[in-house]
């Protein structure tokens, strides 16, 4: 088994004002795995990064980053995290360049042009390096945000949703420099709305909900339990009546009698559709087009929250 | 001990100080000539002397700690009260680093700033008066020194003050009147008596009247109390501070 990188023990937080964000959480993310954190805002997401990272005292439970305490052995566990926070927050007057480097420093190590270089470079940053923050565009700041983080080689990333707001280039630019950092052995903790992301980088997802994490699971693993698949059908001319061979897959007729819904509940083999375009054009049924649809995370966890309140 | 992040923080600050140059250093100088104009040679001719010293060379130490002590509370209080009220001071949060790196870094840079505008401070007296400094090694020393308290002691007020009005009340409710009062424009002898005891309580006068005593060789009151004074002052905002930051009040939720 990999080692362990990010160890959450029965987590909670009360707010001051008496919100409790977090229930009690529990989670054990192992080196190298790409974790993307889901819910709903308020759900406690930012909270519970706030505590691994410093930036908010927990009520109850621990954090241990790579075996290390982040509250008692916080010189050696902060040098190992970096942080890409929500909110866009980057001193203003301050060169690109000059910001990268000034957190390096934070985080103890001395300055190393060739990584700063090479930082900037990842994130589209190099030819912006003399510009003042103040600035740049949101996106662009964002990328400032990215670099600021890395810069100090950290062995665990939070990323509290690092592609909202942000344009199709640089989300691909985000999760490009992401699996470049797996690859490398970083562990990533994501938390994002958009949930094809999720889909597409994620090794595990957990599903958070008022403070509980409702679910844990693999990416392909839940959406195969969980995701229905559907076979839409257009038809030429309006169907009366369904055929009783389609039975097993459960079709249902729109109203107009010209659309027809055939459900898989596993992927769609090339076998178990052939058969049933035989039995539509055994029972004389003209098809003018088809196509298949796949429940999407989205949809699995408006489900969950759903159940849950 | 993270003698990076000291750096890192310090140059930060520093160059902060030099991008506002214009700001930072002319304004108390040209506040303090305004001084020299108004009380050295309009009014301070007319006045006789204190002691053997001309009245114009009398307010210089009382001049440089009035703007040493306003520019570092303004300064230090500023410079994590704004990353406080902007947000970016999650990184500084999130970073390896206790209060020691904190305080040597930014306390660090107040401190230099501080020290910097009341050399040019100095300096520019020396245009308006004669001037005489007999301890100069004692004078740098409790230039540096009070400096650096009430850097640290601006330090905890921006940490503590969750609102900029709430970071401007304690310098002008509380330390502008301690200031002037503190005996920067007069000798406490020509107090009456009863005023005179009441302005023992003034920790300021302490501070200017052992800075005079660099500088004419003569102090209105004890001068190990003065430094005694001092060292407990800086002693309790180190304690404060440390306990501030290691408990996150008022920096984490
Ligand atoms: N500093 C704070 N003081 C009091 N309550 C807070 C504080 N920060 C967050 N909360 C509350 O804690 C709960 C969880 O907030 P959190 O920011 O962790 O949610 P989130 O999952 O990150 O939401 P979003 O998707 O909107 O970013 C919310 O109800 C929020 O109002
Ligand atoms: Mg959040």
């Amino acid at each position: 088994m990999r080692p362990i990188a990010l160890d959450i023990q029965t987590l909670s937080k009360t707010y001051k004002a008496g919100h409790h964000a977090l229930r009690g959480i529990s989670l054990q993310i192992p080196r190298g795995e790409i974790f993307a954190l889901l819910g709903p805002n308020g759900a406690g997401k930012t909270t519970l990064i706030g505590i691994a990272c410093g930036l908010v005292n927990a009520t109850s439970g621990s954090v241990h980053i790579e075996g290390h305490n982040v509250a008692s052995e916080f010189r050696t566990a902060r040098k190992l995290v970096g942080l890409v926070p929500q909110e866009l927050t980057t001193e203003a007057f301050e060169t690109v360049q000059a910001a990268v480097a000034h957190s390096r420093g934070l985080f103890g190590l001395q300055p190393d042009p060739a990584k700063l270089e090479q930082v900037l470079r990842s994130l589209a940053l190099w030819d912006r390096r003399d510009t003042r923050v103040s600035q740049l565009s949101g996106g662009m700041k964002r990328r400032v945000l990215i670099a600021k983080a890395l810069v100090h080689e950290p062995r665990v990333l939070f990323l509290d949703e690092p592609s909202a707001g942000v344009d199709v280039e640089l989300r691909r630019d985000i999760w490009n420099v992401v699996r470049g950092l797996r690859d490398q052995g970083v562990t990533i903790l994501l938390t994002t709305h958009y949930i094809e992301e999720a889909e597409q980088i994620a090794d595990r997802v957990g599903v958070i909900h008022k403070g509980e994490l409702v679910l844990v699971e693999e990416t392909h693993s839940l959406i195969r339990r969980m995701g229905q698949r559907q076979l839409v059908l257009r038809l030429m001319s309006p169907l009366q009546q369904l055929p009783a061979a389609l039975a097993p897959w459960a079709p249902t007729l729109a109203a107009d009698g010209m659309t027809l819904h055939c459900n898989f509940s596993q992927d769609i083999s090339g076998a178990e559709t052939a058969q049933l375009l035989q039995i539509l054009s055994s029972a004389a049924i003209a098809v003018r087009d088809l196509q298949t649809q796949q429940s999407s995370l989205e949809e699995i966890f408006v489900q969950l929250v759903q159940s849950k309140s | 001990m993270n003698i990076e992040a000291i750096k890192a923080i310090y140059r930060f600050e520093m160059a902060r100080t030099f991008r506002t140059m214009v700001q930072s250093i002319l304004a108390p100088v040209l506040t303090t000539s305004l001084y020299f104009i108004v009380f050295g040679a309009a009014i301070g001719s007319r006045m006789t002397g204190i002691g053997e010293v001309s009245y114009g060379a009398f307010i210089v130490p009382g001049l440089i700690m009035l703007s040493v002590l306003t520019e570092s509370i303004g300064n230090a209080s500023f410079s994590i009260h704004m990353p406080k009220w902007s947000g970016t001071i999650f990184e500084l949060l999130s970073a390896p680093v206790s209060t020691t790196e904190i305080v040597l870094g930014y306390v660090g840079a107040a401190t230099t700033k501080s020290v910097m505008i009341g050399l040019v401070i100095l300096a520019t007296s020396t245009l308006f008066v004669p001037l005489q400094v007999l301890h100069p090694g004692w004078m740098l020393l409790m230039l540096v020194v009070t400096a650096f308290a009430f850097s640290l002691f601006g330090f905890m007020l921006g940490i503590w003050a969750t609102s900029w009005e709430k970071l401007t009340i304690v310098p002008s409710l509380v330390i502008t009147p301690l200031a002037f009062l503190g005996g920067s424009f007069y000798s406490l002898d020509v107090l009456p008596p009863l005023w005179r005891t009441v302005t023992l309580f003034n920790p300021v006068v302490y501070l200017v009247s052992t800075f005079r005593w660099c500088f004419h060789g003569k102090a209105d009151v004890n001068l190990i109390g003065s430094i005694a004074f001092i060292a407990a002052f800086v002693a309790l905002c180190l304690a404060v501070t440390t306990w501030m930051i290691r408990s996150g009040w008022r920096l984490r939720s």
